[in-house]
């Protein structure tokens, strides 16, 4: 006995979950390849290695149609992953341990997507790789990285979900996309209200590639021309008020009053001393810094700081700021500071004679010249001044490649070469001081501003490292520096305009050329707004942002409830919206030709449902020929708007004004 | 593990089930699935996604990684708008019975019908079908109709009655999936299963062999009538139809002779189910054979006549005969 034969065109598919086909596989390999590509540089040679092999195994698996290996090939196959990872690394926890476990759980797992939950884990581990890229690297480009690679890892995601075949894969990322833009206000708004609860729980991997940049800490005259070569911002400056004239922004950095003769380094005895900060005077200037991260304890500030509000920092004895904690994140923080404020006034005595200390051994005709020059003078600022005097008027050069010098590098600078850089100026003028009998020091820190008109803020690179010398005059300190004599431009306008003179242009490649100029520092502008609101937000500018509504001092709770409300008025709207623009909708094309049928019925009577327009159009002529050629031009519309596929807008509105437009008077 | 879910879900399903049914009532053979009957829950692997989520949380606070939380909250956005697009996936959705066919015990039987997308945007993989076994359809633009067969074993005769039927959707990530109960209250026809053949009746019967070919009457023509559905083609009178447009059957005498009396009380077993299949198989040859054709049965008489109608007539009496008492007793 035969079945019905009139069976009905069912597609005959069933739902038993399917395996991988190619093109999910295919959508799996390339996230993972996206997703771990970040970490291929940091992990063990070996671990690409692996992972790729793995998917390779898979591919042709795929391919060959080999059967999947069986768990007593892929247990003992993770177990090894797992033991060559603690081999290499000694711990599973770590960044790069834990980018390599990644990779390999992922070409592991991809190894057995029976499936969907089998390939959707793949997905997810793709989600966790581009999240631990944020760990190692925040600049913007891994900002793009991550978008770029949350769109392609979704798409896999509605991809591998499917049952049956693939869809195209611009389609899945427009679906994808879509889905990533619908949440964006979502993300927005949990990003900004999201209470952040100051970490670390447990403690920070260490971030090994990140490699201390900007001032070392000593100086050894020399040192700095490598520094001046750099690029690399160093910090952003905002004023509250009129910037100070370029000349006088010293930024203080590390403080030097060690010289064993040859390098200056800061001293280490200066714990628990604080400095009185109170004793300056003068107009303060208000400014905030975004400092970034060179893995050192020293924050920068204008000479001389009052106020300051980075976390756990202090003023130690040598008028410097000192973070308790080194800073290896980009940290934002306002100070306020005097400028020619003349720092502590009443120091230590004993700390002020360390000052005077000349090295034991070296450097024993500059020693010479500095005691005669004091003798020939009567007051202390007198020798000073004939000190700069010396300078300004010997012919010194500035230049960035100073000839090396030997074992007295004071005395061949001074008397032979006479070619440096500001290191080697403020460590000759130092011990010349030191020499005079006067308590001196060194103060490296950078020197200068470059104005970002786009983003209306000052940078401040690493090429602006300067230092400088200050000298206990008068109950005080006073700043001289000795490298002004030598080349004022490069104080007064910075360090390009000094080197442009002598053709030795470094610091920004684009100087110069005045479009390539504004697009870099539109590029810093950019840039410095993904620091400011993405890098450095914190608790501070959700309070910033919450007393914007008029919220003055949020708490967690304030927070947490601001968030709950938002979010949910979100959602509500959002399925709002939804409703509102998926209702199904009448065709208005439709609407109108029945209301056109129901004007006409007056003429004689109602189309039958079965009558077409052409059918019900004769009728209608033929008891009305004086409507005739109206009513043909009606239908004629109607038929070729509905029957020929023709989608004319210009057409479709003059249908609809025509049909309200019908008024035909009872027959 | 899996089976404590499984109890649970068996435990918990069965009692949603009901209170669905009771929220919802019958559907009517044309149902809009109207987004208050659409339930939502997350997959495992929504479930293993919001465990990811949430480390990737725990992971950007401790290490106070902006970054971190700008990904972690984008994807909690994409989970949640997920929610969204999988639920409006389903969300007015139409479902018409399109009928279906009586079958025989033993086969199964298909219920035709259409889904159908009135929305101004398209749906996507949307699974048709038994609670435990769907189909898929994969795309339903927008005004787009499609079929959708429940195909349905039919293991006994008598009445089959649709059963719950479900539509659901895990459109677009696999994170969450959509559905709906569909009870409407449709039931098909189910014909005994035809014994394999049947043997020959008697001779105390008044007829001949209902297997029997021959008929001593068809040469003599007696007349002409209107087509009936099931008229065998060479009966057509052609000549008539080419010429009229009508088409007409030529009759036969055939006298008492051609004309079958398939009888309950002739089959040889006592067995009731044996008896009806034995009875289905003479309706069947009797019908092919292409004579006029009764059935007997205790307590009432169908025919004699043929054609597609009778036939349904006579094997639907033999697929429900006592089938409310044989329920009972089983």
């Amino acid at each position: 006995m035969s079945r019905p034969d009139n069976r009905p065109a069912t597609r005959e598919r069933r739902l038993e979950a399917p395996g991988t086909s190619g093109g999910q596989l295919a959508w799996l390999v390339a996230s993972i390849l996206l997703a771990g590509a970040p970490h291929l540089l940091h992990v063990h040679p070996w671990v690409p290695v692996v992972v790729g092999a793995l998917l390779v195994w898979r591919i042709m698996a795929a391919l060959k149609r080999w059967s999947l290996p069986s768990a007593w090939i892929r247990i003992p196959l993770t177990l090894l992953g797992f033991l060559g990872v603690l081999f290499s690394y000694r711990q599973l926890s770590g960044l790069s341990a834990g980018s390599a476990l990644l990779l390999i759980m992922a070409a592991m797992k991809l190894l057995e997507t029976r499936g969907h939950r089998d390939r959707a884990i793949v997905i997810f581990i793709c989600y966790f790789l581009l999240f631990s890229t944020f760990l190692r690297e925040q600049a913007i480009w891994s900002g793009a990285y991550l978008c770029i690679g949350v769109l392609v890892t979704t798409a896999a995601l509605i991809e591998i979900s499917r049952y049956g075949p693939v869809i195209p894969a611009p389609t899945a990322m427009a679906q994808a996309s879509r889905l990533v833009l619908r949440s964006l206000p979502i993300a927005v708004l949990l990003f900004l209200l999201f209470p952040r609860i100051p970490g670390p729980f447990w403690s920070l991997p260490h971030a090994g590639s990140q490699a201390a940049t900007g001032l070392s800490g000593e100086l050894n005259p020399g040192d700095i021309s490598e520094l001046a070569l750099s690029d690399e911002v160093a910090f952003r400056v905002r004023f509250d008020a009129a910037p100070p004239v370029a000349s006088a922004l010293y930024w203080r950095g590390p403080v030097m009053e060690e010289f064993d003769g040859r390098k200056w380094t800061q001293r280490q005895t200066w714990q628990g001393a604080t400095a009185d900060r109170r004793q300056a005077t003068g107009p303060a200037i208000g400014y905030e810094i975004t400092l970034e991260p060179h893995g050192q304890r020293w924050l920068l500030a204008l000479e001389m700081p009052q106020t300051w509000d980075a976390p756990s920092a202090r003023l130690g004895a040598t008028g410097q700021l000192l973070s308790e904690m080194p800073v290896v994140r980009r940290l934002a923080y306002h100070g306020t500071s005097i400028l020619g404020g003349r720092g502590n006034q009443d120091a230590d005595p004993a700390l002020l004679d360390r000052d005077r200390l000349l090295p034991a051994i070296g450097n024993p005709r500059s020693i010479a010249f500095g005691r005669r020059l004091r003798d020939s003078v009567t007051s202390d600022a007198g020798y000073l001044q004939k000190l700069l005097q010396f300078f300004a008027g010997e012919r010194f050069y500035y230049t960035l490649r100073p000839p090396s010098l030997g074992t007295n590098p004071i005395d061949e600078f001074l008397f032979e070469t006479r070619r440096g850089f500001c290191g080697h100026y403020a460590s000759a003028f130092t011990l010349l001081a030191r020499a005079g009998g006067l308590p001196a020091r060194v103060v490296t820190g950078y020197q200068g501003a470059e104005w970002n008109p786009l983003g209306r803020y000052w940078i401040v690179r690493q090429s602006d490292a300067h230092a400088w010398a200050e000298v206990w005059i008068d109950g005080h300190w006073a700043r001289y520096d000795p490298t002004a004599m030598v080349a004022p431009d490069r104080i007064e306008y910075g360090f390009d305009a000094a080197m442009e003179r002598r053709n030795e242009t470094v610091g920004n490649p684009f100087a110069g050329n005045r479009l390539l100029m504004r697009v870099a520092m539109g590029w810093d502008a950019v840039n410095t707004g993904w620091n400011r609101w993405v890098l450095s937000f914190g608790p501070q500018t959700q309070s910033t942002l919450m007393g914007f509504m008029g919220i003055r001092h949020p708490s967690i709770e304030h927070l947490i409830v601001t968030m709950a409300v938002s979010i949910t008025g979100l959602l509500i709207l959002i399925g709002l919206l939804q409703r509102y623009r998926t209702r199904p909708r009448p065709d208005r094309l439709i609407a109108a030709y029945n209301r056109l049928c129901q004007r006409s019925a007056r003429i004689v009577r109602c189309r039958q449902p079965a009558e077409g327009p052409q059918e019900y159009l004769l009728m209608l002529c033929e008891q009305r020929p004086d409507l005739a050629d109206e009513l043909r031009a009606l239908f004629d519309m109607y038929v070729e708007l509905r029957y020929d596929g023709i989608d004319d807008k210009r057409l479709r509105r003059r249908f609809l004004a025509a049909v309200r437009a019908f008024r035909p008077a009872a027959a | 593990m899996n089976a404590i879910a499984q109890r649970l879900n068996e435990t918990f399903g069965r009692k949603a089930r009901d209170w669905a049914r009771r929220r919802q009532g019958i559907d009517p053979r044309s149902s809009r699935l109207e987004s208050r009957r659409i339930y939502i829950l997350p997959t495992r692997a929504g479930i293993i996604y919001a465990v990811v989520v949430f480390t990737m949380l725990l992971g950007s606070m401790n290490y106070n990684n902006n970054t971190g939380f700008a990904l972690t909250f984008l994807l909690t956005g994409i989970g949640i708008i997920s929610i969204y697009h999988c639920h409006r996936n389903l969300a007015d959705v139409y479902l018409h019975f399109a009928g279906s066919q009586p079958v025989f015990a033993g086969e199964s039987a298909v219920f035709d019908f259409i889904i159908e997308n009135r929305s101004p945007y398209a749906r996507a993989q949307l699974r048709f079908g038994h609670e435990t076994r769907q189909e898929i359809c994969d795309v339903l633009a927008p005004g787009e109709r499609q079929r959708a067969g429940v195909r349905i074993d039919a293991t006994r005769r008598g009445r089959l009655n649709l059963p719950r039927l479900l539509l659901a959707t895990r459109y677009p990530l696999g994170l969450f999936r959509a559905w709906t109960w569909i009870n409407m209250d449709i039931a098909e026809v189910v014909y005994p299963q035809p014994a394999r053949s049947a043997p020959f009746y008697t001779a105390h019967h008044n007829g001949i062999a209902a297997t029997g070919k021959r008929s001593p009457g068809d040469d003599d023509f007696s007349g002409l009538r209107t087509y009936r559905a099931g008229d065998p083609p060479k009966r057509i009178a052609w000549k008539i139809l080419a010429r009229t447009g009508d088409t007409l059957i030529s009759e036969y005498f055939g006298g008492s002779d051609d004309l079958v009396w398939i009888d309950w009380c002739d089959e040889p077993t006592r067995d009731l189910e044996k008896r009806l299949s034995l009875l289905t198989r003479r309706v069947l040859d009797a019908e092919a054979a292409g004579g006029a054709w009764g059935l007997r049965l205790p307590g009432q008489t169908i025919g004699p006549d043929h054609g597609a109608t009778h036939r349904h007539r006579c094997l639907q009496a033999l697929a429900l005969y006592d089938a409310d008492n044989r329920r009972n007793d089983s």
